[in-house]
């Protein structure tokens, strides 16, 4: 647990519960285990807002996410309770369930913790590099991998790792897919397009 | 989703999975069935009902897949209800998409713009895919396979067409409406009817889960049985 203690002593964590008893428990158990820098609980939304809401981390009822969401400051991580495990959709933010022993609870904390640069305040980041917008012009204006590689100076591996990287980024497939994309985003213009 | 029987009520199988409603009307069967099994309402319409069953299962369950039993169809009955479903993307769903997609576009503050001719544009080239897909099955596949059953030598089975041909051009079609979907989805901006812009995307969603059954029901019924009969004809190396 050091790796954690150590970065954890930076963070400032805010639990937002109106079951008075889960929220201190919370506190507890990040206090005892985690030595977190501040730890503050809020019975309501409202007076987290009230607050000075410069938290690292916020912890809060999957109900309340659900119904703040768009009030809620992106830069946060985001993690709620239920008390039993949701089922996972891609979207959530990661979730804690009370449902289950100190040990296990301990685990959960743990598991939040090791994997907070990983979390999610909403808006994931899967804007394209500087470096996959070209490749994508290039593929948008009808170029085989090798031609964009002789064009880019760059290696055949590195074209065809781009150009997965841009399909898991974009939810984009074909090509004449990714060339929509490229136009409606003004990474190629029309008339870049070579006649068919 | 329960597993659907030959003693279950067929408006109780409707009733959990609405999907299944055009899969029951390709096998002939008209509603107003009241509270008539699976059974029952087959045996009335000339059905098997075990391919009737199998077939909804396959529809309602991704993962169901009882091999022995499907490999004892009937290969012709299989064809003429892939037929049956080529027809019915022709005549109902494509068609209905195309409403929507005219819609969509008139909707728009200048249906004209760019960006919505090339949604319109990319729809087209994929309706063309589709069905130049649907047309070589049913000129190339589904006749190679009649010609095994009627042990017949002539020419596809001289061409050397095998069934492994026609798996893998399988992939290309979906990824097209996959695309689609997530432009209109992610990317689409500008002013046009967002009613009109959900029934799209919504019926864009039924089509993909169709033929996303209807490609399971090809690849994992279909060919297996095929690829049985190709080794009963050709031998191992077929």
């Amino acid at each position: 647990m050091r790796a954690s203690e150590a970065m954890l002593s930076k963070q400032n964590i805010a639990i937002i519960s109106g079951d008075f008893l889960s929220g201190y428990g919370l506190k507890a158990l990040f206090c005892e285990y985690f030595t977190p820098a501040t730890v503050d609980v809020f019975a309501t939304v409202d007076g987290y807002h009230d607050g000075k809401n410069s938290y690292h981390l916020l912890i809060l009822p999957a109900a309340d996410y659900l119904v703040h969401l768009n009030r809620l400051t992106v830069k946060n991580k985001i993690v709620t309770i239920a008390a039993a495990p949701l089922q996972a959709a891609q979207s959530q933010p990661p979730h804690l369930y009370t449902l289950c022993g100190e040990q296990e609870m301990v685990e959960q904390l743990q598991n939040i913790l090791a994997n907070f640069d990983a979390l999610q305040g909403g808006d994931a980041k899967n804007e394209l590099s500087e470096r996959e917008c070209e490749v994508l012009a290039k593929v948008a204006q009808g170029a085989i991998n090798k031609e964009i590689a002789d064009s880019l100076n760059i290696s055949l591996n590195t074209v065809i790792t781009h150009r997965k990287n841009i399909t898991a980024k974009l939810g984009i497939k074909t090509i004449s897919g990714l060339t929509v994309y490229a136009i409606l985003n003004g990474i190629i213009s029309g008339s870049d397009l070579p006649k068919s | 989703m329960i597993l659907i029987t030959s003693d279950l009520k067929l408006a109780d199988a409707i009733h959990s999975n609405y999907l299944l409603i055009p899969v029951v009307t390709r096998f002939g069967i008209r509603f107003g069935f009241g509270d008539k099994t699976v059974q029952t309402v087959c045996r009335e319409h000339g059905v098997d009902v075990e391919f009737f069953t199998t077939i909804l299962n396959v529809f309602s369950h991704e993962n169901y897949f009882p091999q022995e039993r499907l490999l004892r169809f009937d290969v012709m009955q299989l064809v003429s209800y892939l037929k049956k479903t080529h027809s019915y993307y022709r005549t109902v769903l494509i068609p209905m998409l195309e409403k929507n997609m005219e819609a969509f576009v008139q909707s728009a503050s200048k249906p004209d713009e760019r960006e919505i001719l090339l949604i319109k544009n990319f729809f087209e080239q994929y309706k063309r895919d589709l069905m130049a897909h649907l047309k070589r099955e049913e000129t190339i596949t589904f006749p190679y396979i009649t010609e095994l059953v009627k042990k017949e030598n002539t020419a596809l089975l001289h061409k050397k067409y095998s069934i492994n041909i026609f798996e893998s051009e399988h992939e290309n079609v979906d990824e097209k409406l996959y695309d689609l979907k997530n432009i209109l989805i992610k990317y689409l901006q500008g002013d046009y009817d967002e009613g009109a812009r959900n029934t799209l995307i919504f019926n864009i969603f039924r089509l993909e889960k169709d033929l996303k059954d209807h490609t399971r029901i090809e690849d994992k019924i279909l060919t297996p049985i095929v690829k049985q009969m190709e080794r009963a004809r050709f031998g191992s190396n077929a």
